[in-house]
């Protein structure tokens, strides 16, 4: 009997962790080499300016290296942005004719990137969009012939009640406290969430950081937020997990996006992953000519530093 | 509708009348004479004319017309000995026969075992396969368990998607299209452990039947196929214990006599228990706490009141239990989720010829998913329940013609995503709302023959469907209460199978079969698994429909031992559903919105050579075929094949008798590569590189191809103790067949370049497996 329970071990063992991994080469397919559109227009205080990148993708079997990377980017189209009232003509802008205070303006969305002085962009420099909770904004995209076109919409804004912080659960971080936030969700409205953290004036990449009003319609609630970080990443703190340190300063941002924008980040998250069991993910694209994202977000912000217990 | 019912009682009667005179019937039970199981399709013939037979039907009950006189009848079942009985009739006549389990006379067992192959040339059904339990008990398996469902995909026609899993599609119809019946409850989820191991404890059963083509109009509710489980109704001659020890899970039955030769009961439980024994190991570590594991348990009563009246009551319960603890974050996910069914069934013979089975079955599926971190609590439930009734009428009218008719309601109550939340201050759910349905079916059908070259299998089966509130409409916006009538849906299903003899021993088949379905599995997995959600034709959710028709030429050959097949089949399918591409799985009030409508083809040849006896016993079967779909918002309205679509498709399954000790078995498969979507593209977007997909399924994977092989070393066999020893090895050679592909950024900073990289994952390894099995009895 006691063998069979060793032998039980070994063989559970073998089954659960000698499963093996080994360099697959896909059969050529023909790659689309379709337009991508990043495009982004946010009400909020901060005053972020719309902006839109746009690139083509490339062949899977591509080697990328920082020439071909460049090329993807298309700096010759003509890209509009219509409010309903006005039609703005974007300026293709590059990072390093930029100001210190618009780069920090398009960090806080757009990362690290823009630090990079190669990285241009279409942006509504001079804030010509009125940019406004209900409205509606067209894209429209011209470039050698092709036509790209999209629509979104800036939903109602967040009603933000409070932040604040409560110890960590589970076994107790002197250091460490777990975010807390009272918000209230408007009554039979389907709404659409995602938040955003700069923590320590770094960009905090909001993953897994989405969410809508399934069971917390039209109430007032008080919920706990984890850190929008990737434990797969090495800036993962594993001790402490998806709380904040305290005395960090942080700039917490929850914003409202309408039912494409929320659907086209739900899926995109997944679209990279094609796991054991699952089926693929295609992003949902809400781009006409191309595939990507024209999104709008409503949002509140909210300065804090983490107490000191 | 009536004027097409009559026409076809009128059809069906007035090809199969003939001249009663002067005939009687003989009727009665076949019964296993060791422990006193009834024996379903048991042959009952008579010897100068072995055109003039019947069969046993479910129950174990047949019924024989004969002219007065002398006559020698023979009865006869794989396995066990004939049984030969003379009579003089002269009036209606119950005789019930008990046959013995064929070890000591080997030609006569031949002989049924000749008798039981015939049945594939004469008999009408095209596409049906019975397994034998003793068979299946010497293949090779993974981990030792003994698999029913594993089992069924080794024949033609039948296919898995992912390797390890219970799961299956025949002849192109999707896993959510198999009607898997256990003692005639509908059973839900059939995998444990994401699929690996099937929910059928095969200590448990009787038998298994598969129908995959020509359908009978006594089945319905899916689409493509019939798996017919029975459980063992309990021994009712003496008590006896079975158990066996294996690396998964450890298995013990008991059954025996209440009152001997009139009530026995039977119980049988499963249970894995290799984390539970780890425990110790995990004590004061991180996951401290975490475990998983799965049970079975079988129960059945019967009792006989007299040859006229006899009542089952058989039950499952099964669950697969998951418990993860992470101690240092107080956080804790629970996730138990299985079957329960329970049946009621009363068999009365009102005469000779009359037989009714009447049942009252229950059964539910529930999947439940919760996390907690310290007063912070989650819980997901979604799940399917039904109330059943069934009354199923065998009506021997005459030698020529075999009657079955009867109805069946089902009143089903479908649980979506329903969700709840608790904290401090607050209690919040989604306000999920099941949906409730019932479900009507009739059916009539002739088993009859119409000459002695031709019989056929004429049947139809009317079925009804109705939605009903709360809810409210996702057209219009209308609001249902609970007694309002949402929508309702009729469909008639006609199902034809005829047999034409062309030699001494072949026969041509062909059949025609119409199939509808209410019940639908959608998933966005590539083979089932526990969280995928059965949902309900609705005002906005067409039921499926389908056609099949089937084609076939049988022989045997060298005196029945080597049975031959082939079979064509070609399969159109209506209302298929999907999930949208953009599908992430997660949990959506508004579910029906995420599907997709479409439409499915299938269409394939099956080759298949069996050899049932001799020292080597075994078959092969090989099939070459395509299943595709088309979809309005799927690779642009372009068929595609599904990723259960395997043109080539081979199985040999190999038993070889060593000795009265030792018994050797192989198993090899061979298939295609399973179908995935390819990535095409890598594009820009929020600072990283991402993956955009090709056409849905349009690369494969490399092909799949294994070895598996089986010892099984048997004890001196003693009076009342009997044990063995089985040994296996899956994957004999190591083949590292890709379970699913992983896809990477492999970026090299030193030279400024970076690759997306894709790799193949392998599951299952060369895995040796050992079991002991014992018994014990007083007879």
């Amino acid at each position: 009997m006691n063998r069979i329970i060793i032998l039980s071990i070994i063989m559970i063992s073998s089954l659960l962790f000698t499963s093996c991994e080994e360099e697959f080469v896909p059969s050529d397919v023909k790659a689309k080499q379709e337009y991508v559109v990043e495009g982004q227009l946010e009400f909020s205080i901060l005053n972020i300016p719309t902006f839109v990148i746009l690139s083509k993708s490339t062949s899977y079997f591509s080697t990328l290296d920082s020439t071909l990377v460049e090329n993807l980017y298309i700096d010759d189209a003509e890209v509009f942005v219509s409010d309903g009232d006005k039609k703005v003509k974007l300026s293709y802008v590059c990072a390093k004719d930029l100001s210190f205070p618009m780069l920090f303006k398009l960090y806080v969305v757009l990362g690290n990137k823009i630090f990079n002085s190669e990285f241009c962009a279409y942006l509504d420099i001079n804030n010509k969009l009125t940019i406004e909770e209900g409205r509606e904004y067209q894209l429209h995209i011209e470039h050698k012939g092709n036509i790209i076109e999209s629509i979104t919409s800036i939903p109602e804004n967040v009603n933000i009640d409070s932040v604040y912080f409560k110890e960590t659960p589970g076994e107790k971080i002197d250091s460490a406290a777990m975010m807390w936030v009272k918000f209230s969700d408007e009554a039979d409205v389907k709404n659409y969430y995602r938040y955003f953290v700069i923590e320590n004036r770094k960009k905090l990449y909001s993953y897994n950081s989405l969410f809508d009003d399934l069971i917390i319609d039209g109430q007032t609630v008080d919920l706990p937020f984890r850190k929008p970080v990737d434990p797969r990443s090495p800036d993962f703190n594993k001790d402490i997990g998806f709380t904040y340190l305290r005395g960090d300063t942080l700039q917490f941002k929850l914003c409202a996006l309408d039912e494409d924008h929320y659907n086209f980040r739900e899926s995109f998250l997944f679209s990279n992953n094609q796991g054991p069991f699952s089926s693929y993910v295609r992003a949902s694209d809400n781009i006409e000519g191309g595939i990507g994202i024209w999104g709008a977000y409503a949002c509140e912000v909210v300065n804090i530093i983490v107490p000191e217990k | 509708m009536i004027r097409l019912l009559l026409i076809f009682l009128i059809v069906c009667f007035g090809l199969g009348s003939s001249n009663a005179q002067n005939k009687y019937t003989v009727s009665g039970y076949v019964y296993d004479s060791d422990g006193g199981e009834t024996m379903i399709g048991a042959n009952i013939y008579e010897l100068s004319n072995i055109q003039n037979g019947s069969s046993t039907n479910n129950y174990g009950f047949y019924s024989l017309r004969l002219i007065e006189g002398k006559h020698l009848i023979r009865c006869s079942y794989l396995g066990f000995q004939n049984k030969d009985i003379e009579i003089d009739l002269h009036r209606d006549t119950v005789i019930n026969i008990s046959l013995m389990p064929g070890v000591l006379l080997k030609d006569v067992v031949i002989d049924a075992k000749k008798q039981q192959a015939r049945k594939n040339v004469i008999g009408t059904q095209v596409g049906t396969v019975k397994l034998e339990m003793k068979q299946l008990k010497m293949m090779p398996v993974l981990m030792g368990e003994v698999d029913v469902l594993k089992s069924i995909q080794l024949l033609p026609g039948v296919t898995s998607v992912s390797e390890g899993n219970s799961g299956f599609y025949v002849r192109g119809g999707g896993a959510d299209q198999n009607l898997i019946l256990l003692d005639e409850a509908v059973v839900y989820n059939t995998g444990h452990m994401l699929g690996f191991f099937s929910v059928f404890n095969a200590d448990a059963l009787k038998s298994t039947t598969l129908i995959k083509g020509g359908m009978p109009a006594n089945y319905g509710q899916r689409l493509s196929s019939v798996v017919d489980i029975k459980m063992k109704d309990g021994n009712d001659k003496y008590y006896s214990v079975d158990a066996g020890i294996g690396l998964i899970s450890s298995r013990l039955t008991l059954q025996g006599p209440i009152v001997k030769d009139k009530s026995s009961f039977i119980l049988s439980g499963r249970r894995t228990y290799i984390l539970d024994l780890a425990q110790p190991l995990l004590k004061g570590k991180k996951f401290e706490g975490t475990n998983y594991f799965f049970y079975d348990f079988n129960a059945k009563f019967n009792y006989k009141f007299s040859d006229k009246d006899r009542i089952y009551l058989s039950g499952y319960f099964g669950r697969d239990v998951f418990k993860l603890n992470f101690k240092a974050r107080a956080f804790e996910i629970l996730m138990p989720y299985g079957n329960s069914t329970a049946t009621l069934r009363w068999n009365h013979l009102f005469n000779n010829k009359l037989f009714m089975n009447t049942s009252l079955i229950y059964n539910d599926y529930n999947f439940k998913l919760g996390a907690a971190q310290e007063k912070f609590s989650f819980e997901n439930y979604s799940g399917v329940r039904d109330y059943n009734m069934k009354i199923d009428f065998d009506y021997f009218l005459n030698n020529r013609n075999k009657l079955k008719f009867g109805s069946n309601y089902t009143y089903h109550k479908l649980s979506p995503d329903i969700l709840s939340a608790q904290g401090e201050g607050f209690d919040l759910n989604n306000e999920g709302v099941p949906t409730f349905t019932h479900e009507n079916s009739l059916y009539i059908l002739d088993e009859m023959k119409i000459s002695k070259i031709f019989k056929a299998n004429v049947g139809l089966r009317l079925s009804s469907y109705s939605q009903m509130g709360n809810y409210t409409s996702k057209i219009d916006s209308k609001v249902y209460s609970p007694s309002d009538l949402v929508k309702s849906y009729y469909n008639l299903d006609p199902r034809f199978n005829i047999r034409a003899i062309t030699g001494k021993n072949s026969s041509l088949k062909a059949s025609i079969s119409f199939t509808s379905q209410y019940l639908h599995l959608v998933s966005n997995s590539s083979g089932s698994i526990p969280s995928d959600i059965w949902v309900s034709s609705t005002e906005y959710v067409k039921p499926e429909k389908g056609i099949q028709y089937s084609l076939g030429f049988f022989k045997n050959f060298k005196n029945d031992s080597y049975e031959t097949s082939i079979e064509a089949y070609y399969k159109d399918m209506k209302n298929q559903i999907e999930f949208r591409e953009d599908y992430v799985g997660g949990i959506d009030e508004n579910l029906e919105n995420k599907f997709v409508f479409g439409n499915g083809r299938a269409y394939g040849l099956e080759l298949f050579l069996k050899k049932s006896t001799g020292k080597l016993t075994g078959w092969i079967g090989y099939t070459l075929s395509r299943t595709e779909r088309k979809f309005d918002l799927i690779n642009n309205n372009q068929w595609f094949g599904t990723t259960f679509d395997k043109p080539h498709d081979l199985s040999l399954v190999v038993n070889y008798k060593l000795s009265t000790r030792w018994n050797a078995s192989a198993v090899f498969v061979y298939g295609s590569g399973r179908r995935y979507t390819p990535v095409s593209d890598i594009y820009i977007l929020d600072g990283q590189f991402n993956l955009e997909y090709g056409d849905r399924n349009s690369a494969s994977l490399p092909a799949y191809h294994r070895l598996d092989l089986s010892l099984v070393y048997k004890s001196k066999i003693r009076k009342n103790w009997n044990s063995s020893w089985t040994f296996g090895v899956y994957n004999v050679y190591n083949r590292k067949n890709p379970s699913f592909i992983n896809y990477d950024t492999d970026i090299d900073t030193e030279v400024g370049k970076s690759q997306i990289t894709a790799s193949k994952i392998t599951i299952f390894p060369i895995i040796p497996s050992i079991s002991y099995n014992f018994s014990w009895n007083n007879k």
